[in-house]
């Protein structure tokens, strides 16, 4: 007990240089947290825009249906087997059926995506219903109404309540064609909702394109979207013989996967440097301290100290000096992250909205702040200033009581 | 039915060759060129036709009533089966207009929308609006001209100018030196891959013309598929004008 009072006050000898480390390794570790917290919630963000907006943590297809995006490729009886056999608690599913076609508004017409879906299955799969910029979301899967996207409103010049004729390549070679009505109008969520989408009930695309209770796709959202890859694995067994591809969000958004890799490469390279900067100040305040304590040191060896007391003492000295600084920057770091994962941090001055993998980006960040990442940043700065240390304390122990007793210091 | 073989066919320019007494010693292909495109002009017609699509997952028929003025204007009616009687395309210059009984609806066929499909067949939009901007799209070049499989033929590469805002980057024109009756036609894409190929046959009479009754349209990278249209009734030099080519005679 005496020996960390020992080193407690030891470490006050020095006021203002204890309290320059002290104000370095905070930062480092208030920097570290906060940068975690802040690409962590820019992650959760892409994933949660790549999944939740349309695509799903995973989809079910025929095999093939993704690469080949074929009409004919797809799931019959309105995948009800499938869709029976992935169901269990913290998974929903929707089934989708896509067609493409024509839409023509008056003078206006232009190629379009038609995607099917079940109003009331979607609405827990994804969030698509809350982003309607005007008007209503389907409530059916049947009835000829639409919903459509942004620009493509535009480009038609239609608004809510107004007709717009559909003329699409039936799946029996037929000529499909219908009249719908807009329901609603979606904001800008991404380029190809945006430019080309026009949704409508699955049953209803069902019969314009002459493909009754078929299904190009079921989507899956999970309530812990982590738990995917698990998942994936899962319904890969279940559905086994069954002829049908599971695919997750990182085979969809393959870029988004390959962006969050890399983003995780730059945090370790960040943090090896801000960690090693924060060692570099830990030692050279060690260092220091021994150049001025040398008569000390020499002192205490020559009244019986073992050299490796000395080593455990500089390395007590180095150990409250970061628990100091762990709570300082804790703090700061755990404070600032808080804040912004409320308020989030506005980032439009720096840059306009992005768009990537046609997805657009909001340019407001919201942290995340997860337990592992302030643990690991602690843990790792408390070991990084131990080791920073051993170099002073070895140096110490290693001193001639006689000569380091004649030093001026 | 010459007409229909416009609208559908833009480069069956060489049908209008069958009517010209035979050359004296090689034409040059811009010299073939130049006859058909005088003969054409002024020229109207009108037929019955029968299109029978196969695709790998359906085939069907469709029957139709044609009407044609000059490169310009075409009126096609479906008139069997019946879940499409009454869709109707009108083509005036580059562009095209849909009619389709069921909503009562007209829709104007954007310039996006030009490689799809028309009617379902292995034709495009395309090919109706490009005929008449053929002649001014290609440059031409007798590219063979002799004996090949049993028959003396004519070949005629035509090959896009580069300002030419075309999808093929060569078409081969296959004709009959005897007769100048057209037997093939095959596109090429910029790559120089052979896209598809158009080929004619049953020859017959139409009034003063002998025409291939039979165009059949095969896809490069789908074999087994085809368009084949057979020109059931023809006739030309009939009584219409540009006013028949109308919005309102489309829904009618």
């Amino acid at each position: 007990m005496i020996i960390i009072k020992l080193a407690w006050r030891n470490l006050w000898r020095n006021v203002r240089r204890t309290l320059i480390t002290i104000s370095a390794m905070s930062l480092a570790l208030g920097i570290m947290i906060l940068t975690l917290s802040l690409v962590e919630g820019m992650h959760r963000q892409m994933v949660h825009y790549a999944t939740r907006l349309f695509a799903g943590d995973i989809q079910i297809h025929k095999k093939g249906y993704f690469e080949s995006k074929d009409i004919y490729d797809y799931l019959s009886g309105g995948g009800a087997d499938i869709l029976a056999a992935v169901r269990r608690p913290g998974l929903h599913a929707s089934p989708r059926l896509f067609g493409s076609g024509l839409a023509s508004s008056g003078e206006n017409s232009t190629g379009v995506m038609l995607w099917g879906i079940d109003p009331q299955q979607e609405r827990r799969v994804t969030e698509l219903n809350s982003h309607l910029l005007k008007g209503g979301f389907l409530t059916s899967r049947s009835g000829n109404e639409v919903v459509l996207g942004k620009m493509l409103a535009e480009s038609l010049k239609v608004d809510v309540g107004d007709e717009l004729v559909i003329l699409t390549q039936a799946a029996d070679g037929s000529l499909g064609n219908e009249i719908f009505y807009v329901r609603g109008v979606l904001q800008s969520i991404g380029d190809e909702i945006d430019r080309g989408a026009v949704i409508m009930g699955i049953d209803e695309l069902g019969k314009l394109l002459v493909l009754p209770d078929k299904v190009h796709e079921i989507a899956i959202s999970l309530n812990r979207p982590e738990m995917v890859d698990g998942v994936q694995a899962q319904l890969e067994k279940i559905l086994e013989g069954k002829g049908v591809e599971v695919l997750t969000w990182k085979e969809i958004f393959p870029q988004i996967k390959e962006m969050l890799e890399l983003n995780q490469v730059w945090m370790y390279i960040m943090l090896l440097i801000v960690f090693g900067l924060a060692s570099l100040g830990v030692l050279n305040t060690m260092l220091m301290a021994l150049f001025e304590r040398t008569r000390e040191f020499g002192l205490v060896m020559a009244l019986g100290l073992r050299p490796l007391s000395i080593v455990g003492m500089i390395l007590l000295e180095t150990l409250l000096l970061s628990l100091v600084s762990t709570v300082v920057g804790a703090a700061v770091g755990i404070g600032l992250s808080s804040y912004l994962a409320a308020h989030g941090w506005d980032l439009s001055r720096f840059s306009e909205g992005f768009s990537m993998s046609g997805l657009t980006v909001s340019t407001t960040i919201y942290a995340h702040l997860s337990m592992e990442g302030v643990l690991a940043s602690i843990i790792c700065m408390i070991l990084v200033s131990l080791v920073a240390a051993f170099y002073p304390a070895i140096k110490a122990a290693r001193l001639e009581p006689v000569s380091a007793l004649s030093t001026v210091g | 039915m010459k007409s229909f073989i416009k609208s559908i066919a833009p480069f069956i320019f060489v049908f209008f060759l069958l009517s010209t007494p035979a050359f004296t010693g090689e034409p040059t292909a811009k010299e073939i060129l130049d006859r058909i495109d005088k003969m054409w002009r002024g020229e109207s017609s009108s037929g019955e036709v029968t299109m029978e699509i196969v695709t790998a997952h359906w085939q069907r028929s469709l029957t139709m009533d044609v009407w044609s003025l000059g490169k310009e204007y075409s009126l096609v009616k479906i008139t069997a089966p019946l879940k499409e009687k009454g869709v109707a395309t009108l083509k005036v210059e580059k562009n095209i207009w849909n009619y389709l009984p069921k909503i009562n609806r007209v829709i104007k066929i954007p310039g996006s929308m030009m490689m799809a499909s028309w009617m379902g067949s292995h034709f495009t939009n395309d090919d109706l609006v490009k005929e008449s901007a053929f002649v001014d799209d290609y440059t031409y070049r007798l590219s063979f001209s002799g004996l090949r499989g049993g028959q003396f033929i004519y070949e005629i590469e035509c090959i896009p100018k580069p300002e030419a805002a075309v999808v093929w980057g060569k078409v081969v024109i296959i004709v009959l030196k005897e007769d100048l009756i057209p037997l093939k036609e095959l596109f090429y894409d910029e790559d120089g891959t052979l896209m598809r190929t158009m080929a004619f046959s049953e020859v017959r009479s139409f009034g003063r013309r002998t025409v291939p009754s039979v165009t059949t349209l095969v896809p490069a990278d789908k074999p087994d598929e085809l368009t084949r249209i057979t020109y059931n009734r023809l006739q030309f030099g009939i009584d219409v004008d540009k006013e028949f080519f109308s919005l309102r005679n489309l829904k009618r």
